[in-house]
């Protein structure tokens, strides 16, 4: 599917995997694409960051919604079986360490995945390549069908953005209610604005 | 004996909410959580000198069964 992105879309791609890597999350999620996309220099970044998804604003709520393993509504369905998601943080990072709850320590799947992708080999467990969550495949999967109800030969970023804004899961909905974005609209908006463009 | 998958069920067994999207999810979560518990566990053990014998006792597993799910992330120490 990544032969089809355009090299701005890849790039978003690419920088997600940073993001995540700089704030220290196990895994890239749709959050992670949403900052990337939006500290890029595309019209598209342009036209969110104009709606109020500043990488200022969105760092401060990603950050604000907890780290990607367990999203709001993970902790407050957890809540209901009596479970405080936050204590039970506090308790496992007080013996273990910061992060030793969130830190994602499923790395057999992913080795199989990057075998299977023939990624190099690193010995740096820290510092290598690092997985998609289920919810940022399911984005880059929704960019490409925005493409194709477009009629766009190609992905750009402009359809990951309008992917973004389909996020049910995640912090991603989280993050664009912190900064007043309604997904619709926006979603209305970039159809409007890339309909005749692509 | 009871699995791990088990006692999720029976922990959720309990559960208040009906609504099967946060019933469900929290099924999901509590399963994350005791994965991230169980390596952390299993790391802290093995650092400590435990044997993969004793791991899987205390676990309620084999010694194999502990051993493919962690070894390669610990390697041997």
């Amino acid at each position: 599917m990544f032969e089809r992105f355009t090299d701005d879309a890849r790039g978003v791609v690419t920088g997600a995997q940073d993001s995540a890597r700089r704030l220290g999350h196990g895994a890239i999620g749709s959050q992670h694409l949403l900052l990337s996309l939006i500290g890029g220099d595309s019209d598209v970044a342009e036209l969110l960051r104009s709606e109020g998804l500043t990488p200022e604003a969105v760092e401060a709520a990603l950050v604000a919604a907890g780290p990607g393993l367990f999203g709001e509504a993970d902790k407050q369905a957890l809540a209901t079986l009596g479970i405080d998601l936050d204590v039970v943080r506090d308790r496992i990072e007080a013996a273990f360490g910061p992060r030793a709850l969130d830190r994602d320590r499923t790395r057999r799947r992913h080795r199989r995945w990057r075998r299977h992708r023939e990624c190099p080999e690193d010995g740096e467990p820290d510092s290598g390549w690092i997985r998609f969550t289920p919810e940022a495949k399911k984005c880059l999967e929704l960019s490409l069908r925005e493409a194709l109800a477009l009629r766009s030969r190609h992905i750009g970023v402009e359809h990951i953005a309008m992917a973004l804004t389909w996020m049910a899961d995640g912090v991603t909905p989280a993050i664009f209610a912190a900064c007043g974005v309604t997904p619709e609209a926006m979603r209305r908006e970039l159809r409007d604005r890339y309909r005749q463009a692509g | 004996m009871l699995t791990p998958m088990e006692t999720t069920a029976e922990l959720t067994a309990g559960a208040t909410s009906k609504d099967p999207d946060v019933g469900l999810r929290a099924v999901a979560a509590l399963r994350v959580l005791t994965e991230q518990l169980e390596a952390l566990q299993v790391d802290n053990a093995r650092a400590l000198g435990w044997s993969w014998q004793d791991i899987a006792s205390r676990l309620g597993v084999t010694k194999q069964t502990v051993h493919r799910k962690h070894g390669r992330r610990i390697g041997r120490r």
